[in-house]
């Protein structure tokens, strides 16, 4: 049994040389002496894939992850991540929504939980049979350098990494370089040439990493692991397609089809992208006079919305 | 840079405005004998280390602050997260009485202080957050701290908000299509006398002044408008405040258009207007 500490966790510390210590861990060049877990830690026999992005993530990011964390729970995989803002904490609790297993690797002790914002998270993983795994003793800080140092860990006790959205020279290129150093399987999603939200990504799959698209091309990387088929309307990427097709029909805002053009117009200039009202002006080369009616009655019938920057499409009622 | 051009565009004093401002500039010591009178309209802007009494005025014998020595002018205030918020807050009230009773123990004195306020800001501590060329670096946290210096009750008090895209070189230097300060007053010109005339019997001078009663009067919109309002009051959450604000807002683009009733176009764009607390303040 574990000792209690002074905050009441109960915290396990495994030495490296115990038997308990993850086999994978060993493997990678230089493997922490000691490690400090709370939770369940059957879970490191486990098949564990990383789900890693960067903080600052898109709305289309946060989409891609909720699908890919949801579908490999459901393929029965671990996940892990970092416990960090943006697409760590999405992979987190996706998981814990879908019912799955998610291992949290720290780059500070367990009682001080960084950032302060994710402690409920942090309870809800162990409350959950979910693991928290730190190199470093509870009393210890957060420190940037220390979390650059448990990337380590993240991707060595899983088999593979998987990286949603990585800008260039982010700590989650970091975690895919040192994944690609220990001989594990990087698997990155494509990104639009310039789009900032993907340099990173794109830079991986120029040195080698894995493009992959669907859960499917990520299983079958794995000779042990068999693929299991998933029902249907777990795909949000083609629901969201379909419907974005079908929304522009439904817009009927204007008094004739000349003015209900004009709507349909500007709904698919904007589309998937960001503008700002100068933007759709030129694009639709509606004056900036009449612009606002359009933009003002998409809006508030839920087909547009502003977001930072300008507007931006919904593609399916969220 | 756009805020500091602004003075090239306000519309002329009227003499009656002149002399009210003259009178605040005058109790504050601010007159020389080479110039005994205000001729344009102020335009303040204190840097955002200013403490509150030199703001909103004080002193033994108090003084007009910033606030009223802007009458009938602008107040700017750069770097809006940079003001301490307890500075900020104290602008609430002036912003909505268009006066500010200083108390003191022997005395309280009260300022006029009807002053245009525009304040501008960065969407983030490092100011690249949402920008096209260059990531932000800051943390969701930090981007939330420094939003949050800007309290609900304050940007509701703000009826045009804009966020603004970073400008290219090549656009700085090419001279196209671009309407001069001269000319843009020459608008705001047109517009503020259309307001003059039609405000002459009620002893105010523009739309913002409008009171209640007023306001139901000027401000008329068809059935096919007050369903929109209706719509965009659902659906977007926004505040009673908001009502007569964006109301107003709506009258003073019809009168810049030279249209004698509110349009469909004009209120749309005043609603538009609202935006910040939707995009940031909102999530």
């Amino acid at each position: 049994m574990g000792k209690l500490n002074k905050v009441g966790k109960k915290i396990e510390t495994i030495k490296l040389g115990e038997e308990k210590y993850p086999e994978k861990l060993i493997k990678i060049r230089n493997p922490p002496k000691q490690i400090y877990c709370e939770g369940n830690i059957d879970l490191l026999k486990e098949n564990i894939i990383a789900i890693v992005g960067s903080r600052n993530y898109t709305k289309n990011g946060k989409k891609l992850a909720e699908k890919f964390t949801k579908e490999l729970v459901e393929q029965g995989l671990v996940i892990a991540s970092g416990l960090a803002h943006g697409i760590d904490t999405i992979a987190h609790k996706t998981t814990l929504e879908n019912r799955g297993k998610t291992i949290a690797i720290l780059g500070n002790g367990f009682n001080n939980i960084f950032p302060k914002e994710n402690t409920e998270l942090y309870n809800r993983i162990i409350a959950e049979g979910g693991l928290i795994i730190s190199e470093y003793p509870p009393e210890v800080k957060a420190e940037s350098i220390y979390f650059i140092k448990r990337n380590r860990i993240v991707s060595g006790i899983s088999i593979g990494v998987l990286v949603i959205e990585a800008a260039y020279r982010s700590g989650t290129s970091i975690t895919a370089r040192l994944a690609e150093e220990q001989g594990k399987k990087v698997f990155v999603l494509p990104h639009e040439i310039g789009d900032i939200h993907g340099v990173g990504t794109n830079n991986l799959i120029k040195k080698g990493a894995i493009l992959v698209t669907s859960t499917k091309e990520i299983i079958d990387q794995f000779s042990y692991l068999k693929y299991k088929k998933i029902p249907k309307d777990s795909n949000i990427i083609s629901k969201g397609q379909e419907k974005n097709v079908s929304r522009v029909k439904d817009i009927n805002l204007g008094k004739d089809d000349k003015e209900n053009n004009k709507y349909k117009k500007v709904y698919e200039i904007i589309e998937r992208n960001v503008l700002d009202v100068n933007e759709i002006c030129t694009k639709t080369e509606i004056s900036l006079n009449e612009i606002n009616k359009y933009l003002l009655l998409l809006e508030v019938n839920g087909f547009i919305k502003k977001v930072a920057g300008g507007y931006t499409c919904i593609l399916d009622k969220e | 840079m756009l805020a500091r051009r602004l003075p090239s565009i306000l519309p002329n004093i009227q003499f009656e405005e002149a002399l009210e401002v003259t009178k605040i500039h005058s109790v504050a010591g601010t007159l020389s004998a080479k110039n005994p009178m205000v001729l344009n309209r102020p335009f303040r802007s204190p840097h955002h280390t200013i403490t509150p009494a030199s703001l909103i005025g004080g002193g033994k014998m108090p003084k007009p602050g910033e606030i009223s020595l802007a009458h009938f002018g602008v107040l700017f205030l750069d770097e809006l997260p940079e003001f301490k918020k307890s500075t900020l807050e104290l602008l609430r009230g002036p912003l909505e009485d268009r006066i500010v009773t200083i108390s003191r123990s022997n005395l309280a004195i009260t300022y006029p202080c009807n002053f245009m306020f525009i304040a501008s800001m960065n969407p983030c501590p490092c100011g690249y957050y949402n920008c096209k060329e260059k990531e932000c670096n800051c943390t969701t946290d930090q981007i939330k701290k420094y939003i949050n210096k800007i309290s609900g009750p304050l940007l509701d008090r703000i009826d045009i908000q804009i966020e603004v895209q970073s400008v290219e070189y090549k656009k700085l230097n090419s001279s196209k299509n671009i309407e001069t300060s001269e000319q843009i007053r020459k608008r705001v010109n047109e517009a503020r006398k259309i307001q003059l005339k039609r405000y002459e019997k009620y002893n105010i001078f523009s739309n913002s002044e409008l009171t209640p009663q007023l306001i139901e009067e000027h401000c008329k919109i068809d059935n096919k408008s007050k369903k929109i309002l209706e719509l965009a009051f659902e659906k977007l959450g926004l505040s009673a405040r908001a009502y007569s604000r964006i109301l107003k807002v709506a009258r003073t683009i019809a009168d810049l258009s030279n249209s004698r009733n509110i349009e469909v176009n004009h209120l749309a764009e005043a609603i538009q207007y609202r935006s910040l607390d939707r995009k940031y303040w909102g999530s």
